[in-house]
């Protein structure tokens, strides 16, 4: 049976994690001197009062070669293939790592993808691996899912500052809306594996409508989760604004809590939201 | 001249030349009366008059003309002309009138009393189909009504241009006197319609010129003020080194200590700009050290270098008669262009050309992404060709103009028909809406997907300014008295008072704070960063729950505008 790994970007909610056997490879999260291994070392609370407090930025990186092949070796003693999902190239360079971690497991067939999202497109990407996988499908076949999943993906971010951005190295794109002079708040959306800027809203309540409005847009759903960084008030604001705009079940709204890499760009206030579009009448002929 | 011999054959039939004189004397009866005109305005609150619109537009019309003995010609010389030059409303329909008489005199070198008559019909009908939502009780009704009486009279024996004219003139001037019968708001404010006033001035400019009455066509020279240095200006034949101009943008620059430095560093300095855009010329034997100085203050959009020795070699020779070549042409030594809007602007597909009142407000729709700003606004209305320049400085083909006020929409709408560009004119009446429309702006949207959001976002947005009243007034049933604050709430007048504070306060109440999320404080070019704080946090006190922020917006006259959704 094909076992499956993320790395600790997808801030896969830990219950999951047993429940579907996923492996995860951390991340690093440095403040000064002090690293933490993402999710491992420091909670995700205890991450964003230090995100709040620290006077200098978090700086984050990809994990060691060596972690990789930890997990891909203990995976080899159970079976010979693992689909090792990770986040975007264009933002991060673990999925480089990752696949020179594989080359040197030449027991076991890994294949090594570029999710070109962060969060919980990861995790949904995850889960349906691992169904399929325990319903006997191949390795193969489980890449082919992962990228159905990402063709009816979509991730919108609402910031609250782009300063975390910005300081994290990972604002791209998104400088078109640094230097407005009024106090607006940044939509982003993750395309093509990349922050791109989408629109502002003029107050923070407006960004939660046209959020929960852009995720709508996309439906009918067949996943629809929201991500919060500090705040888990506003995340159930943006539910309840999602619940307002669309018919997708309140109680099947997953509210997930960012973890630390992608909290120290994303930064305080910070909120998203991820959908999965059903597969539509086209693709299923 | 035989002033009132109406029977010369100079003023029965007009080549092009004469009908350029009868316009120019049209032009300078309308000078005349352009204070009077403007007191026309019916909102007691500092705008772009339209004495002053129609004046500019017709003006710049009738100049720069060449010399034609063609009516054909000269009237479609000027109408090119007024095409360029409208600002305002008025200007744009009169515009559309001069465009109206060109194609009525399309065919004809000379212009006898049928071709006038003739002219003055076509050019009612292409002022009305000029119009969106054509309007009873104003320009358009006067130039229907002149048209009609012109050729009511051609139709009488022994109808000459003077008598057709003359009829013109009488009709117009009728037609001005009943508009208060057809425009409610003229009636409330006692006055007559000043477009339409400004019309017949200028039908009756043409009579008089035709009667002899004006021959005073002398123009005096206008000045522009460029913001650009003429090269040769400054430019003297002892200078040495290197001629150095850069174009420097970028946020908050310190305009005065940067002009002291190149000041400190160089010979025939000139600096001119503001905090966000600085033209810098400088002679200097170092132009690096120049640069090097400008750039760490923003970005070098233009960077120009000319060898000044090799320049006066040009110049010797030019003296001797050896190559006509004047301080201008000289080719630069490096001349390097970046675009006019930086590398990362290439994400906007849709290009944003926005008016802005005030460096305040500019400052802000650059941080906005506008990629062009026309200065101008409530009390300067920018003409049709301002506004193709800036749509066409832009690298974008298609494009967004917000105008932001209603009197420059018609200006816009002209000025988008006369480029090859795609632009739609999103008709923005305030600088409010103008900044709530960009902020619903989307980088991944095409420009009618953009157009659509942005007008939505437009709509959510309530706009109140505070300014004084320039005349006595009763408007919206308030009466106003010159020299009272009044408040204005979407266009509304609903608060006059010779005392300021009781107007905000009537005002913040008008506009239901208590239900909005934010309120924007943008201050005046006259008003201090403390008192727009004061107004604030007074607005914070009596609405907490309200996010408040506070801008310089620099407009002038205005004391504040608010802007809240």
């Amino acid at each position: 049976m094909v076992k499956v790994v993320v790395d600790s970007t997808a801030d896969i909610p830990a219950e999951w994690c047993e429940q579907f056997d996923i492996s995860i490879v951390p991340l690093f999260v440095r403040f000064g001197e002090e690293t933490f291994r993402d999710g491992v070392d420091i909670t995700r609370d205890e991450f964003y009062t230090r995100l709040v407090d620290s006077e200098s930025m978090p700086a984050t990186s990809t994990p060691t070669p060596g972690a990789f092949l930890e997990v891909y070796e203990r995976l080899a003693q159970e079976t010979d293939a693992i689909l090792s999902i990770h986040l975007s190239g264009k933002l991060s360079s673990t999925v480089e790592v990752a696949r020179q971690a594989a080359a040197m497991v030449p027991q076991v067939r890994i294949e090594v993808v570029d999710s070109q999202y962060i969060a919980m497109v990861m995790v949904y990407m995850a889960i349906a691996a691992s169904e399929a996988a325990r319903a006997g499908a191949s390795l193969d076949e489980l890449v082919q899912l992962v990228n159905d999943i990402r063709q009816r993906s979509v991730l919108y971010v609402g910031l609250d500052t782009l300063r975390y951005l910005e300081k994290g190295g990972r604002i791209g794109k998104v400088r078109a809306f640094l230097g407005t002079l009024l106090n607006v708040k940044p939509i982003i959306v993750l395309r093509d594996g990349e922050n791109q800027p989408l629109e502002q809203a003029r107050t923070h309540k407006r960004m939660l409508v046209r959020m929960a409005e852009l995720a709508n847009a996309h439906g009918p759903l067949e996943k629809l989760a929201v991500l919060y960084t500090s705040k888990r008030e506003t995340g159930e604001a943006l539910v309840d604004q999602l619940t307002q705009v669309s018919h997708f079940p309140r109680e099947r709204i997953d509210v997930v809590q960012m973890g630390g890499v992608i909290g120290a760009h994303v930064g305080p206030g910070g909120i998203g939201v991820v959908a999965i579009r059903q597969q539509d009448s086209r693709s299923r002929r | 001249m035989n002033n009132l011999d109406t029977t010369n054959v100079w003023s029965e039939q007009w080549d092009g030349t004469r009908l350029l004189h009868a316009l120019q004397a049209a032009e300078q009866w309308l000078k005349q009366h352009v204070p009077l005109i403007n007191a026309l305005n019916v909102f007691p609150v500092p705008d772009g008059d339209t004495g002053t619109n129609m004046y500019m537009t017709l003006s710049a019309a009738v100049r720069n003309v060449t010399p034609t003995t063609s009516c054909a010609q000269m009237s479609e010389q000027v109408y090119r002309g007024a095409l360029m030059s409208a600002r305002g409303n008025s200007g744009v329909i009169l515009s559309q009138i001069l465009r109206g008489l060109a194609q009525g005199l399309a065919d004809h070198d000379q212009c006898g009393a049928a071709e006038l008559a003739g002219a003055l019909v076509q050019a009612s009908v292409t002022a009305y189909r000029g119009a969106s939502e054509p309007r009873e009780g104003t320009i358009l009704t006067v130039i229907r009504e002149a048209s009609e009486a012109a050729q009511t009279a051609l139709d009488q024996p022994e109808a000459n241009l003077p008598s057709v004219l003359a009829a013109a003139v009488d009709g117009a001037r009728a037609s001005v006197e009943r508009t208060p019968t057809l425009l409610k708001v003229l009636r409330d404010a006692g006055v007559v319609d000043a477009g339409g006033q400004g019309l017949y001035i200028i039908l009756e400019g043409m009579l008089r010129w035709v009667r002899g009455e004006v021959v005073e066509l002398a123009h005096e020279a206008t000045i522009t003020q460029d913001f650009a240095v003429a090269f040769k200006d400054i430019h003297g034949e002892d200078d040495f080194g290197y001629c150095t101009n850069v174009l420097l943008r970028g946020s908050h620059l310190p305009f005065e200590e940067i002009r002291q430095h190149i000041t400190g560093n160089g010979t025939s300095v000139v600096v001119v700009g503001d905090s966000s855009l600085i033209r810098i010329h400088v002679h200097t034997l170092r132009p690096g050290d120049i640069l090097n100085y400008a750039v760490q203050f923003g970005e070098l959009l233009h960077i120009e270098i000319t060898n000044m020795n090799q320049q006066r070699a040009h110049l010797a020779l030019a003296r001797n008669g050896q190559e006509s070549t004047t301080a201008n042409n000289v080719e630069p030594a490096l001349r390097v262009d970046t675009p006019a809007v930086a590398e990362d602007d290439s994400l906007n597909t849709v290009g944003l050309v926005a008016v802005a009142p005030g460096d305040g407000f500019a400052q802000i729709f650059r941080s906005l992404r506008v990629g062009a700003i026309v200065n101008g606004g409530q009390t300067m209305n920018p003409s049709t060709q301002d506004l193709l320049e800036a749509i066409e400085s832009l690298p974008q083909h298609d494009i967004i103009v917000l105008p932001n006020n209603s009197n420059i929409i018609m200006a816009a709408q002209q000025a988008a028909a006369l480029t090859t560009r795609q632009v739609q004119v999103l008709p923005t009446r305030t600088v409010p809406q103008g900044i709530a429309a960009l902020i619903g702006f989307g980088y991944q949207r095409d420009i009618a997907e953009n157009i659509t959001a942005m007008q939505r976002a437009m709509e959510r947005v309530i706009t109140a300014e505070i300014t004084t009243a320039v005349r006595d007034a009763l408007v919206d049933g308030v009466q106003v008295r010159s020299g009272q604050t009044i408040a204005v709430l979407n266009g509304m007048l609903i608060a006059a008072s010779d005392e300021h504070q009781q107007v905000i306060d009537t005002l913040l109440e008008r506009m239901q704070i208590e239900n909005l999320d934010i309120v924007t404080v943008y201050y005046g070019a006259h008003v201090s960063a403390a008192h727009g704080q004061e107004l604030a946090d007074r607005l914070h006190q009596r609405y907490p729950d309200a996010e408040i922020e506070v801008r310089s917006g620099g407009q002038p006259f205005y004391d504040y505008i608010l802007s809240a959704e």
